[in-house]
């Protein structure tokens, strides 16, 4: 009996810190930001990261549509991502809101918390102000493609390429080695 | 006198190598009791792989993730690289935890080896510093909300903070003052702990095996080449993950949106933050480290055989396993917004 008194109170223990740890969940969220574009942007963003946060996404679609702020957004195609979003098609949402923004250019990352987003440097004016470079040509805006390409995890995966075949295989050659060198000397290891 | 024999005296007269074949146990040739040396080697190969990577990245905010980017589509050998580097960071917290889990158990911590016990709790401090700073640096999502929970901790912290603070200087980037600290101050701090850590072994010797007589001595020398076979493997382990299992990079930031969680050396600490906030991840971090330098102070006793400190070890392994819980809760249960947000 008293066994399975101490399996109860574990199990209660245990649901009330999973509980706990789910409420979090919920337990600390901050302001949304008032400008339509930091909106729409954050949107985007949760959207090719975490497309499960659908909730978030729509607060802060909802919000850049009410902004008083919404300069360098087109209000319309955030409307009809918010369409997608409710017929679950993520990747039309998500190209609509990156179009949405492109007239505000690139999305630049922010210099850091707290910190608007960095700067891109003009390019040099002449040849002299970077010797080891020719004057750089004025780079065209990437397309939505592109923007949304750059929007995603980047996963490298083995390619069989034969730098890799040949790291694969040092490093196949080295345990080897290794192991066998620690096996002949195995008796260094014993007392 | 072969030539091979007077090369080496006129270089061992010239360099001291001899004082190196000083005695050390044989048991030092075990695993357990090789963790040290083993983390010292994964120490070099993140040196190596470090300085390769820092002719590829970029530590400015608006290039410094397209900088990662570039190496992980490279068609030379930086993703591979970077491959290494990462799983040796990770390989190095593993054995480093490991290692501290040997000292504890065998309470090679005890009189008078306390003050390495502590060198060795600031060694993991650093390290943990390396391997936070090394996530910062892809600045992608991840780095940028991990650097986010950093610049919150700052600003609870107030004055002491002030390092994680744009006001401390205005001009630099935080991005790049953490390269710094990943690429210099950190490392520097670890070569000085380093230095006294292994001074200090060699100052008390190799711990006994708690219970056994001393045995057989051997010179160092041979348990430095016992070392290298075990650097051999280890490399070899690295090298493959490096290469089958590239680590991934997410995207450049987005302020003001937290979606992902923080890496496994953290996740524990994640569960108090999910509860009380910000102030739970710094109280729990600070609470954990002085538990571990309290452990020489708090277990005096001079035995150091399991059995008669059965009492001490449970505690010590209950807290492992709540931390391991909590770490593995952090990880099932689903994500949230503590700062930025």
């Amino acid at each position: 009996m008293k066994r399975h008194l101490r399996w109860v109170a574990a199990g209660i223990l245990a649901a009330g810190l999973v509980g706990l740890a789910a409420g979090g969940a919920l337990a600390h969220k901050g302001k949304l930001p008032e400008d339509a574009l930091t909106l729409v942007r954050q949107a985007a963003a949760l959207l090719a990261q975490n497309p499960g946060m659908t909730g978030e996404v729509r607060e802060r679609l909802q919000a850049a549509l009410k902004s008083k702020k919404p300069a360098g957004v087109h209000l319309d195609q955030v409307a009809e991502a918010l369409r997608a979003l409710d017929k679950k098609d993520i990747g039309t949402a998500r190209r609509l809101l990156l179009a949405a923004i492109m007239p505000a250019g690139m999305p630049m990352p922010p210099e850091g918390p707290g910190r608007p987003a960095a700067q891109m440097p003009a390019p040099p004016e002449s040849a002299a102000a970077a010797p080891d470079r020719p004057p750089a040509a004025q780079p065209s805006p990437p397309s939505v493609d592109e923007t949304m390409r750059m929007g995603e995890p980047l996963r490298a995966r083995f390619t069989g390429s034969a730098a890799e075949v040949l790291v694969a295989a040092l490093g196949l050659a080295l345990i080897g080695a290794g192991v066998l060198s620690l096996w002949s000397g195995r008796e260094a290891g014993r007392s | 006198m072969s030539a091979r024999n007077g090369v080496w005296r006129a270089v061992d007269e010239r360099l001291g190598l001899s004082d190196f074949a000083y005695s050390v146990p044989r048991h030092a040739n075990s695993l357990p009791y090789s963790l040290g040396g083993i983390t010292a080697i994964g120490f070099l190969v993140l040196i190596v792989s470090g300085i390769l990577l820092s002719q590829y990245y970029h530590p400015m905010p608006q290039f410094a993730n397209d900088s990662v980017r570039a190496m992980m589509q490279g068609v030379r050998f930086e993703r591979i690289v970077r491959g290494v580097h990462y799983w040796a960071a990770q390989v190095v917290l593993l054995t480093v935890l490991l290692h501290m889990i040997r000292i504890f158990t065998t309470g090679a911590f005890k009189k008078p080896r306390e003050a390495n016990w502590i060198i060795g709790v600031g060694l993991l401090a650093v390290t943990v510093g390396l391997f936070f700073s090394g996530t910062v640096l892809k600045w992608d999502q991840e780095g940028f909300e991990a650097l986010e929970h950093n610049t919150a901790i700052g600003e609870l912290l107030g004055g002491l903070g002030h390092w994680f603070a744009h006001a401390f200087a205005e001009n630099v980037s935080l991005l790049l003052r953490l390269y710094i600290a990943h690429v210099s101050i950190l490392p520097g701090i670890l070569v000085l702990l380093l230095a006294a850590h292994f001074w200090l072994v060699k100052r008390h010797g190799i711990s006994q095996r708690p219970g056994r007589p001393v045995g057989e001595m051997l010179p160092f020398t041979t348990h430095l080449k016992h070392l290298a076979r075990y650097g051999l493997v280890l490399l070899g382990i690295i090298l493959v993950l490096g290469v089958l299992l590239p680590p991934a990079v997410g995207p450049a930031p987005v302020e003001g949106i937290e979606v992902t969680k923080p890496p496994w050396p953290f996740l524990p600490l994640f569960a108090f933050e999910n509860w009380v906030g910000v102030p739970g991840l710094f109280w729990a971090s600070v609470g954990l480290f002085i538990l571990l330098l309290l452990i020489p102070f708090v277990d005096r006793s001079p035995e150091a055989p399991p059995a008669a400190r059965r009492a001490r070890l449970a505690s010590g392994f209950i807290l492992l396993l709540a931390l391991v819980g909590l770490g593995l809760l952090a990880w099932l249960t689903p994500g949230a917004v503590h700062v930025g947000g």
